[in-house]
């Protein structure tokens, strides 16, 4: 387990960042100058803290108060730098043994770990004749071999091109299950965080904007920062017109209404939206309306729902198999103001011969639509 | 040449040879500080460091004397507490090619670690190493090249002084006279066999010296 809560500021920017991590997997989202590195590099003593403390199975590491800044090589945490920083004048197998501990067999260790990164054959070259993929592989494996406690990744997949991402992806999701040590990974990669994380928190401006479990924080994002950062399509600002609930008026925060399934209605750009919500909204506060764009549907046979609206294709964007629709929802001046994105396949496309300035009629289920502040 | 004409050449080889290893041992710690560390007045350390590249090598010798001689606190101190004189002795001799060469391996030692990546040191701090160990495993292996070059770049300076060394070993033939000064002292007498046939293997030595620093910075990882 590792708690710690820790701040830093120098030059007008501060971080300030307190978690509770156990033997499973953070992802710490955050757009790039996040202090992502930074909160990495306070943990492991890279960078002194202002402030704090950090304990690892019990064990202060840093401590601000008591005096306590437990030196970088006793603190027994693996840190896999974004560059991952493999030893130049060190072959494979020397780089891997680097940070055995000691008493441990070497060649046992060496060879375990060469075996599971499917480096054999690799021991004697050096790391500038390994491609990108095999040179993150020998760095996941020198810092597992030094048995560490805590397992620090610096954006350890963006260097890498895709479909050697994919493939390590798959490598450190078969990790994870052997692991169990606290495990904090750093990334602007929503994809990465779905793929890897039990839990997601999002950073920005040196301060966690939103956590919890993955699933809980992709389905349910409260705040629109983190909407809009874990790749949700259409994060629309909108305004509410029924907060719901017969309180709603006496209850204007709506505190007293989470748990509870309301239907909220929004307007945007002249058009109203039923949002199913597990909060009450006060009428007339701003909020954002959102919905993941393969949540967007088609209304092909023009059938009347609600939350059906006409819209007109104002871009369509190709992307392998399938199609970014830019739309254009049409208010009810006429205009189409408000953008809103869905995902197409190629073959409804082609069909349907949608093109570039068909008007569509576009349904918003009211379950896939949420709201956030 | 007799035999006592070999005796600068043995001489200049010995100081030399002492001279660099001293320079190694002290200049590795120094280009290391000044390298890695941030510290107050780090600027006019590096400049009193880099001294004797610039001020005249009798100036440089005056200092020495003045610092190491009898009359002076640490030559005092150096002979009643450990019975080393360094004024007009082999050692004294020593003491200014020490000085001399310091700056010449300083630079581009330092340099070279400069140049050591600080994420390879961070990440072997990581795997558990020391601050020596990190030092031995990562910094001077990556850094060698520059090191060498210091090496060599000292080595060469201190077989050529002239000044500073006639400040503090003076010339005593058979004692303290390198071959710097024993060229200027056959040139005196008349002796231009002597004073050629050193000229000419100084300047070869030097030469070979420099190639060899220039081939093996050359190379990079």
């Amino acid at each position: 387990m590792l708690e710690f809560d820790l701040s830093k500021s120098y030059g007008g920017y501060s971080l300030h960042v307190a978690e509770q991590v156990a033997d499973e997997w953070l992802v710490l989202l955050a757009p790039s100058g996040a202090g992502k590195s930074l909160l990495l590099n306070l943990i492991s003593g890279l960078t002194r803290a202002d402030g704090g403390f950090v304990r690892l199975d019990g064990e202060t590491l840093y401590d601000h108060g008591l005096g306590i800044n437990l030196p970088i090589r006793r603190r027994r945490i693996g840190y896999l730098f974004q560059d991952y920083a493999l030893f130049p004048h060190l072959t494979v197998e020397q780089n891997i043994a680097f940070g055995l501990p000691p008493g441990q067999p070497r060649d046992a260790a060496v060879r375990h770990w060469m075996g599971f990164f499917q480096l054999a054959g690799r021991e004697k070259s050096y790391p500038g004749e390994l491609s990108g993929g095999q040179q993150q592989r020998v760095a996941l494996a020198r810092t597992l071999a030094s048995q560490p406690r805590l397992l620090l990744l610096d954006e350890p997949f963006s260097a890498l091109d895709r479909r050697i991402r994919e493939m390590l992806y798959r490598e450190v999701g078969q990790l994870k299950k052997q692991l169990s040590l606290p495990v904090i990974l750093v990334t602007h990669d929503f994809v990465e965080a779905q793929l890897l994380g039990d839990r997601v928190s999002v950073l920005q401006d040196g301060r966690v904007l939103e956590s919890g479990p993955k699933d809980l924080i992709f389905a349910h994002p409260q705040r629109h920062e983190t909407a809009r950062f874990l790749g949700i399509g259409n994060v629309l600002p909108a305004t509410v017109s029924v907060g719901g609930g017969a309180d709603s008026a006496a209850d204007p925060m709506g505190e007293g209404g989470i748990g509870k399934d309301e239907t909220v209605t929004v307007r945007l750009g002249g058009l109203s939206f039923l949002v199913r919500s597990e909060r009450r909204f006060a009428n007339g506060e701003a909020v954002f309306l959102c919905i993941y764009s393969a949540d967007v549907r088609l209304l092909l046979d023009n059938t009347r729902r609600p939350n059906a609206v006409v819209a007109t294709v104002l871009r369509i964007h190709p992307q392998e198999g399938t199609n970014r629709l830019t739309m254009g929802l049409h208010d009810a001046g006429g205009g189409t103001a408000v953008e809103l994105e869905t995902l197409v396949d190629d073959y409804v496309l082609s069909r349907h011969g949608i093109g570039t300035g068909q008007t569509i009629t576009l349904w918003l289920p009211e379950d896939k639509l949420f709201l956030t502040t | 040449m007799s035999i006592s004409d070999w005796f600068p050449i043995y001489l200049t080889l010995k100081v030399s040879l002492t001279a660099t290893s001293l320079t190694v041992v002290i200049g590795l710690g120094i280009a290391w500080v000044l390298a890695k560390k941030r510290f107050w007045g780090k600027n006019l350390l590096d400049a009193l460091l880099m001294q004797p590249l610039v001020i005249p090598p009798t100036v440089l010798g005056y200092y020495l004397l003045v610092t190491f001689g009898r009359g002076a606190w640490l030559g005092r101190f150096l002979e009643e507490n450990l019975g080393l004189t360094l004024i007009f002795t082999w050692r004294g001799a020593v003491l200014a090619a020490l000085a001399t060469s310091l700056p010449l391996f300083i630079k581009p030692a330092r340099a070279a670690m400069e140049g050591v990546d600080p994420h390879l040191e961070n990440a072997a701090r990581l795997l558990g190493r020391s601050e020596l160990g990190v030092f031995r495993a990562i910094t001077l292996p990556l850094a060698w090249r520059g090191v060498l070059a210091g090496v060599m770049m000292a080595f060469a300076r201190s077989m050529g002084d002239f000044g500073a060394t006639l400040m503090v070993a003076g010339n005593i033939p058979g004692r303290t006279q390198t071959v710097s000064i024993a060229i200027y002292d056959a040139m005196q007498a008349g002796d231009v066999g002597v004073a050629n046939t050193l000229v000419v293997i100084m300047t070869v030595f030097s030469i070979s010296v420099l190639l060899l620093v220039g081939w093996i910075t050359a190379g990079r990882y």
